[in-house]
């Protein structure tokens, strides 16, 4: 039987000598990182002005220098080095790649792409995005372990595009992975990177697969699609008109937009059911299609939308719609029966004072 | 007879008191614990930022902050002009003028050069009728002039006007930290289609320095009363909300800094105006409102973006701030009853709202009974001193050992407070708060409950002196 006056006193002796190592830890532990941040900030500042010093002689003798540097100072020159190398842009990159070399951060990087942690391969990939480290694609494949892991192996093969064969269709397929979630809007990115130009390699894999596609991916690949300033002309699109008709509106919406750009192929234009999509149930297909019409701008467009301004009911989208027409510089007749005089009249005054508004998009 | 009946009684609910002090001290504990784990995690993801970040700009959502404002004129100016300085590309500057008595919303319009816009808005707000609406010629910010309604009416005057598909509540008397916006934007773009709130932390302005918007030197004030609220704050405010977090828990997103999906803020009809508590019961009702629809979603707590806010410097600004917060909390819970304890509501029924009815809740009263009944009762040689001991310890022991958790809590991950003169300061106001402070919250629960019984539901004044002032 224990005695509750000396079980007692334990836990009065315990939970004050927790709270007395509590108050010496926190206490500590502030007084220490004090210290050393004031440390490492000085040491920064001056291995940071000692490496713009170097950068700018003819012979910066980068190796010998940091063979010379203690081992913190090499990890604080390693931050300073990899932050400059994610801004600095073209021939300014030299110096300071040869000091990554001298620093051994590609190798550091490349022993860490099978890291137990993916915070580790995280570090690893964004770090040899941006060196000259030779890079060997399978490894870096096979870091890809997750989202957001993938993500970043598709930034490094993106930022090393030069060095790496089909780097389009590499880092499409990293992204995508097996279709079942979708990106961060970071990911979203670099797909977008990706899918610019003559090669646009997501549309052949959502010819292929967007069937099986997360609902919320296929919105985001079709974001893709709007904002691509351009696509393989070759490249399939028949993918993109079931999403037309798709159950979630969401996918209805963000396939409509997918066409924005792609207004001048009238083999497209053809297919697409304009009718049933300004008929849509959902106010935000609805408005989605307004906004392409709007970005269309020809005179078919125009009769559409001057239709759907007065057809509307939903107020948000006919002040959509409205400003839709507006921006192709349509002057419509404001007197027909049903006109939505409120809206346009609200629309006017707006205009009159500022004319930043912009067609609102929607992000996913 | 009955006069033992009734000492028994009183011994039985000393007895309650002592095992609920045992159990919130526990719960704390095991919160702030996961808490420093995931914030020491969070740091390290934090450092890792995406390669290319920057250039994602045409897929970042459009930000609409919305900014209620009553009587602010001493502040708005400030509030507006550091708004208009956040670091994140895509914002429009929402001010709600809530009917204000004074010249706030005169000096906005000076200031910052907005037009009326001479045509009524052709879409119904649901708030009081608004009066007119400003814009900037050139620049994203709004005014909207409407008749006084309360805060929760303001902020759905805003919702509802904005086209941006994020909102971010702000109260016009807190500064938020210039990067902050892009912080607590962060689970938003990391998890676009599951995220539908975030929070972030709001810390105590009382005696920082702020230059420009930032804190450039952030010591605890010469007021008693607010060093008790800030280590209040870490070890319920930072780290019980992280931990909540963690736990797919989080039930409050404070006013002072919060981001929401406009489009499913609205589908839940926005703020309640008859709440006192809008915040609070705002992502109570989301909650159930996704959780009925099946929808997989995130309601998130981002430890790192901060907004900076005055806390109370009298014991009656206080008073009347958490008698209200209290009230809040009960009319809520009495609002969203039928969700707790249901499995249906997942870990919110049957863990959150739960923890917060029994803990923030009705524990509060048994707290307060105890901290009257206990030293009562033993001067009455009813409860011996084996009892009162177990009691202190528990009570005070081990509640002293849980503020000082969050401070080294905080010392183990932001250290925003990065002297360890006034660490060791925050550790001593921590057994002070547990013998003083938190038997005087006990007792601001306690008459609280009586007003909410009695159907007060009002919001009272809170005095501002104005950030870094001190007393």
């Amino acid at each position: 039987m224990i005695d509750p006056v000396a079980a007692g006193v334990v836990a009065a002796v315990v939970v004050f000598a927790a709270y007395v190592a509590m108050t010496v830890g926190a206490t500590a532990l502030t007084w220490y990182h004090r210290r050393r941040t004031r440390r490492r900030d000085h040491r920064r500042d001056a291995l940071r002005a000692a490496l713009f010093d170097r950068v700018d002689r003819e012979d910066p003798a980068l190796d010998d220098w940091i063979a010379g540097l203690a081992g913190e100072d090499r990890d604080l020159l390693a931050d300073v080095v990899v932050g400059y190398l994610r801004t600095i842009r073209g021939a300014d990159r030299g110096p300071y790649l040869a000091a990554a070399e001298a620093l051994w951060l590609g190798e550091r990087a490349e022993a860490a792409l099978d890291a137990a942690d993916p915070l580790d391969r995280v570090e690893a990939l964004s770090t040899l995005a941006v060196l000259a480290y030779p890079i060997d694609i399978d490894a870096v494949e096979a870091a890809a372990v997750d989202r957001r892991t993938r993500e970043c192996a598709a930034r490094l093969v993106l930022e090393r595009r030069d060095e790496i064969d089909h780097h389009r269709h590499r880092g499409t397929r990293l992204l995508i992975g097996d279709g079942d979630e979708p990106l961060s809007v970071y990911g979203l990115g670099t797909l977008e990177s990706l899918t610019t130009g003559r090669e646009s390699p997501l549309l052949a894999l959502a010819d292929a697969q967007s069937e099986r596609w997360h609902p919320d991916l296929l919105v985001q690949v079709c974001r893709v699609v709007e904002h691509a300033e351009q696509l393989d002309p070759d490249a399939p699109l028949d993918w993109l008109f079931p999403l037309l008709e798709a159950d979630d509106p969401a996918v209805r919406a963000a396939a409509t937009r997918a066409f924005t750009h792609l207004g001048h192929r009238r083999d497209l234009r053809r297919r697409i059911p304009i009718n049933a999509l300004l008929a849509d149930e959902s106010p935000r297909v609805r408005r989605a299609t307004y906004e392409t019409l709007a970005y269309w701008g020809d005179a078919v467009a125009r009769d559409r939308l001057t239709w759907s301004v007065i057809s509307e009911d939903d107020p948000r989208a006919q002040l959509v719609a409205i400003r839709g027409l507006l921006s192709m510089g349509a002057d419509p007749d404001r007197d027909s029966p049903g006109w939505p005089t409120e809206a346009w009249a609200w629309i006017d005054a707006e205009l009159a004072v500022s004319d930043r508004r912009r067609l609102p998009t929607e992000a996913s | 007879m009955l006069a033992e009946l009734f000492t028994t009684g009183l011994v039985a609910l000393s007895a309650v008191s002592l095992a609920y002090f045992l159990v919130v001290n526990t719960t704390y504990g095991g919160l702030s614990i996961l808490a420093i784990g995931h914030l020491r995690r969070h740091r390290r993801m934090e450092a890792v930022s995406p390669i290319g970040a920057d250039r994602s700009g045409e897929f970042l959502p459009e930000i609409a902050i919305i900014v209620p404002a009553y009587n602010e004129s001493a502040v708005i100016v400030e509030s507006v002009s550091a708004l208009r300085s956040l670091e994140y590309p895509h914002t429009e500057l929402v001010i709600v003028n809530d009917g204000s008595t004074d010249d706030t919303a005169e000096r906005v319009i000076e200031t910052f050069g907005l037009e009326r816009i001479e045509a009524a808005f052709p879409i119904d707000l649901p708030c009081a009728p608004v009066e007119a609406i400003y814009r900037a010629p050139d620049a994203p910010v709004v005014l909207i002039d409407k008749e006084n309604g309360g805060k929760a009416d303001a902020l759905n005057a805003g919702i509802h006007f904005t086209d941006a598909s994020l909102f971010c509540s702000i109260d016009a008397d807190s500064l938020i930290e210039r990067g902050a916006l892009a912080e607590i934007v962060e689970p938003f773009l990391t998890e676009p289609t599951r995220t539908v709130a975030t929070g972030g932390t709001v810390r105590i302005a009382n005696g920082v320095r702020f230059e420009k918007g930032r804190p450039v030197d952030v010591s605890l004030p010469r007021n008693r009363l607010v060093r008790f609220q800030i280590v209040e704050y870490l070890r319920a405010f930072f780290l019980g909300r992280t931990g909540l977090s963690r736990l797919g828990s989080l039930l409050i997103i404070s006013g002072a800094f919060g981001l929401f999906r406009t489009d499913v803020v609205r589908e839940i009809g926005g703020y309640e105006v008859d709440s006192i508590t809008e915040d609070f019961e705002l992502v109570v009702r989301l909650h159930r409102h996704l959780l009925d629809a099946g929808e997989d979603y995130a309601v998130t707590f981002v430890p790192h973006p901060i907004v900076w806010t005055e806390a109370p410097r009298t014991r009656a600004v206080l008073s009347r701030q958490r008698r209200r917060w209290f009230r809040g909390l009960l009319d809520t819970l009495w609002r969203h009853r039928g969700a707790i304890g249901r499995r249906r509501y997942g870990v919110i029924g049957l863990f959150a709202l739960p923890f917060f009815l029994t803990i923030e809740g009705l524990g509060r009263l048994v707290e307060a009974a105890g901290y009257l009944l206990v030293p009562l009762l033993f001067v009455l040689d009813v409860l011996d001193w084996p009892f009162l001991l177990a009691f202190m310890l528990v009570a005070v022991g081990l509640g002293a050992l849980m503020t000082a958790l969050g401070v080294l809590g905080e010392a183990l991950t932001y250290r925003r407070y990065d002297d360890p003169r006034e660490i060791l300061v925050m550790c001593a106001y921590a057994v002070a708060e547990a013998v003083t402070y938190r038997p005087y919250r006990a007792y601001f629960a306690t008459r609280a409950t009586v007003e909410y019984l009695l159907g007060d539901r009002s919001w009272g004044v809170m005095t501002r002196g104005g950030f870094g002032d001190e007393a």
